[in-house]
């Protein structure tokens, strides 16, 4: 009994220690991030020469700054306007996609869920397929459209693709079917009409369900780079992601003060819906 | 949710609020400017001077030179009356002139054309040259390396072998050396010996020379005979004595006694005969003895001298032995050497003097070809004909103005001022001299201003230019200028003609003269023109896109100077328009490159 015991044990320390081993990995990246926004250029410049500037020697990292500097930041926050600006540039782009999806999005999967129109499931099917297309895809055909109306190098050129994106539609979709019929038909028979039962019944109890889509859109709006890239001309009019390509290798502590700053909102976002998000994946992954 | 909600809120404004201020911030650190955009204008040159009022007797009237005189309408002496005109030129031959000293100009521009052309290839052949001499030289220094060390190799064999030479023969040497040291020492003790038993001798024979020196002044002992003699004779004198007075008191015969005192004188005589014979003898054996010691004397000084002489010889030879042992000690192995190491010191000492005479050789050779370099390098003597060409078409361009102010005037020389002529220099139908066409007397009581300016100025400053004279309050404008002069010290005198009743005599006066230039298509405010490494260049203003939207950038765009002075520069050759925007002060330093605004009126 005794020798099962300390086999079992033993089990369980390797398995802990495997684990820690490659969550340390996992995580290594974000703590070389932190730090490395406190570096000065000279010092990263040691570290990362052979890579960036092709000295010889191999490149290497410090656990901890040698000379911690706030130089970076002091530099971001009071001498980089272009910064501020593109970070507003995203806020309003991520912003309009989850209006547009909150507003066009969430009565199109209330629909789909709950009335048997003619068609709903090719239309369902559609919805699928949509999402399933890479961007690249569908690059070319968004382009000629976005031009005919006269959108392209504007900000709208990014919002309004987005806000139709089919992806939260699936999404939210998942979640009001799992209202019971029952719930719905009960509220009927007590008088309550058709928008009375979406506001008080299907937003409330699909609440984690949009929450969820909304935060995944989010998490994807923050990082998208293919489609400013390919729709905005004006540099005026770029979003954040494409200021870290920008900064270039002799600025490299400020490069990654940057994206350290940049990380901050979707890492509180992701705090926020962390509980809805889980419930969100799932709705996704699992099969009716 | 709600704290981490409330934290997404927090970051949202504390990002607004860093927009702020980063953007404030921004604006303080983008540098304000202002700019201009160029304009054709013509450069005026002022040029200044002061001086004093003076009088003026006589003034010169001018006609350009070398161009044929038509008529003088003027005598000596004869009076006129402002506006007269005094003689007329031929226009035709002034036509001519003009076209001759044109075309002489366009001569000498071409001809400074060709020399600058000539000076650059000298200049390439010249470096052409300089490379190759130094490359010459580069050789010759490497060869002369090269030499030396062989020579210094052949020297270092030389001294290896006069080692071994050396090593082998000193084992030889060094029995010979012994040999010969011992043999040395043994003469030196053989030198010796001798000399101490000379020494020894000498000693001898002195004691023996003393002795008998001594011997001879001995005093000798006879002498005593002489005394008793005498004491007898004293005995016998004292008898007679005593006879005598026994005979006087009676005692005895007289007979007795006489016969007595008679034998007693006769005794007394034949001792005196033998005392005398005797002392003669000591005489004659004294003068001897005397005789014998001189003698022994000068024998014992000749033998001491002798000897002496014998002992320095003795001791002279042990020297010279003990000289030649010491020398030989000292001069060690050099004292008897070997053949064959006396050839290998031979050979090492005509190694050596071959090294010499190469070293010679190579610095001579090094010497001609540094020369060589030098000689290719110098720059000899600056062709200034350029300088002086470009002279020449100034001075021909100021001809030529002249001559086209007078074609303008239809060939008429005209009396500046009222006066009477004093002097004629112009003939009827002979051509004008380089002289002043007439004297004139000034009677209209016209004074003169001189002022010095420098030379620089004083290409501005031409003969019949306008210029305005000030003194206090008083303003006088379209002067114009009588004369200039350049003095020794290449400062140049002007003499501007002031009319009667304009300034009061010995007043102090201000010049002002201003001369246009040519109008140039590109003019800037000097103040744009910035200059690093004798380049000059400016920054011109552009629009750029930024994050931030349309902002501008301070390009640099490198210029030509052509003219400049205090105010504006006429710049050429460059990629500036009329539309550029040209940035003519800043509130901070800016680099190429930079973001700039403009300054807020």
């Amino acid at each position: 009994m005794r020798s099962i015991n300390m086999a079992k044990r033993f089990g369980k320390l390797l398995t802990v220690f495997v684990l820690a081993v490659f969550a340390a990995l996992t995580v290594a990246p974000l703590f070389f991030l932190a730090c490395g926004s406190l570096m000065g250029n000279g010092e990263l410049n040691e570290y990362l020469g052979p890579f960036l500037i092709r000295t010889d020697g191999f490149a290497g990292w410090r656990l901890f700054p040698l000379y911690p500097t706030l130089r970076n930041a002091v530099r971001l926050f009071f001498d980089s306007p272009e910064f501020f600006h593109m970070f507003w540039n995203t806020m309003a782009i991520t912003g309009g996609i989850l209006g547009g999806q909150f507003l066009f999005g969430l009565p199109a999967a209330w629909g789909l869920a709950r009335y048997p129109v003619p068609g709903r499931k090719v239309f369902y099917m559609l919805c699928i397929l949509l999402m399933m297309l890479p961007f690249q895809v569908t690059m070319l055909s968004e382009y000629l459209v976005l031009d005919h109306l006269g959108l392209l190098d504007s900000l709208w050129s990014i919002i309004l693709p987005g806000a139709f994106s089919t992806f939260s539609v699936f999404v939210m979709y998942r979640f009001f079917c799992g209202i019971p019929e029952e719930l719905l038909e009960s509220a009927r028979i007590d008088g309550a009409g058709e928008l009375k039962i979406f506001f008080l019944i299907g937003l409330r109890l699909g609440a984690s369900g949009i929450l969820s889509a909304l935060v995944l859109q989010f998490l994807e709006c923050f990082s998208m780079i293919e489609q400013p890239l390919v729709f905005l001309q004006t540099k005026s009019r770029m979003p954040l992601s494409l200021y870290l390509p920008e900064v270039k290798a002799d600025r490299m502590g400020f490069a990654l003060c940057c994206s350290f700053v940049a990380l901050l909102p979707p890492v509180l976002v992701f705090g926020m819906g962390q509980q809805y998000l889980e419930q969100g994946i799932m709705a996704g992954a699992v099969k009716e | 949710m709600g704290k981490l909600g409330k934290a997404f809120t927090f970051l949202l404004a504390v990002m607004l609020l860093l927009t702020a201020i980063s953007r404030a911030a921004a604006s303080f650190t983008v540098a304000q400017v202002r700019v201009e955009q160029p304009e054709a204008r013509r450069i005026v040159h002022t040029v200044n001077g002061d001086g004093i009022i003076e009088k003026m007797d006589e003034r010169p009237v001018y006609a350009p030179a070398d161009v044929l005189v038509a008529d003088v309408r003027v005598k000596e002496g004869q009076a006129v009356k402002k506006g007269d005109v005094l003689a007329l030129l031929d226009m035709d031959s002034i036509n001519e002139k003009i076209n001759s000293v044109s075309d002489e100009i366009e001569e000498l521009r071409l001809l400074n054309q060709a020399i600058a052309a000539r000076e650059q290839e000298d200049a390439r052949e010249k470096s052409k040259a300089t490379g190759r001499a130094k490359e010459d030289y580069d050789n010759t220094l490497s060869d002369g390396k090269a030499q030396e060390q062989e020579a210094d190799e052949r020297v270092e064999d030389a001294k290896q072998k006069v080692k071994e030479a050396k090593e082998q023969a000193k084992k030889q040497e060094q029995e010979a050396y012994e040999q010969k040291s011992e043999e040395l020492a043994k003469a030196v003790d053989a030198a010796k010996k001798e000399y101490e038993t000379v020494v020894g001798q000498e000693k001898d024979a002195l004691l023996l020379a003393k002795r008998a020196l001594e011997d001879a002044s001995k005093e000798p002992s006879e002498s005593y005979d002489i005394e008793r003699i005498r004491l007898e004779i004293t005995q016998k004198q004292r008898r007679i004595n005593e006879l005598y007075r026994s005979m006087w008191e009676g005692e005895g015969s007289i007979a007795s006694v006489n016969d007595q005192i008679a034998a007693l004188q006769t005794e007394i005589a034949s001792l005196q005969l033998q005392l005398k014979e005797l002392t003669d003898v000591a005489m004659e054996q004294k003068k001897e003895r005397e005789q014998a010691i001189e003698r022994a004397k000068e024998d014992y000084d000749s033998t001491a001298e002798t000897w002496a002489k014998l002992v320095n010889e003795a001791k002279q030879k042990w020297d010279d032995a003990q000289l030649k042992l010491d020398e030989f000690l000292e001069s060690g192995e050099d004292a008897a050497e070997d053949p064959a190491v006396q050839a290998a010191k031979e050979a090492l000492k005509d190694a050596r003097l071959q090294r010499q005479e190469q070293a010679r050789l190579q610095e001579e050779k090094e010497r001609q070809a540094k020369r060589a370099v030098e000689d290719s390098s110098k720059t000899g003597l600056k062709d200034n004909s350029a300088a002086v060409n470009q002279l020449a078409i100034e001075r021909k361009e100021r001809q030529l103005a002249l001559l086209m102010k007078e074609r303008k005037n239809g060939g008429k020389i005209i009396a500046e001022v009222d006066g009477t002529v004093t002097q004629v220099q112009l003939i009827v139908g002979q051509k004008s001299m380089d002289t002043a066409a007439f004297l004139m007397s000034d009677t209209s009581g016209g004074m003169s201003f001189t002022t010095q300016i420098s030379k620089e100025d004083a290409v501005y400053v031409m003969t019949g230019d306008p210029v305005t004279l000030k003194s206090g309050d008083q303003v006088c404008e379209e002067l114009t200028v009588l004369s200039t002069e350049t003095n020794e010290d290449e400062t140049v005198k002007v003499t501007v003609y002031v009319p009667k009743d304009t300034f009061t005599l010995g007043a102090y006066a201000f010049m002002e003269l201003a001369k246009q230039s040519e109008e140039y298509g590109i003019t800037i405010p000097v103040s744009a023109v910035h200059t690093e490494n004798e380049r000059n260049f400016v920054y011109v203003m552009e629009p750029e896109e930024t994050v931030l939207g349309g902002s501008f950038v301070a390009l640099r765009t490198e210029v030509t100077v052509a003219e400049k002075n205090g105010m504006y520069a006429a710049v050429t050759d460059s990629s500036l328009t009329e539309e550029s925007q040209i940035i003519i002060d800043s509130d901070q330093m800016i680099s190429a490159g930079e973001t700039v605004r403009l300054q807020e009126e």
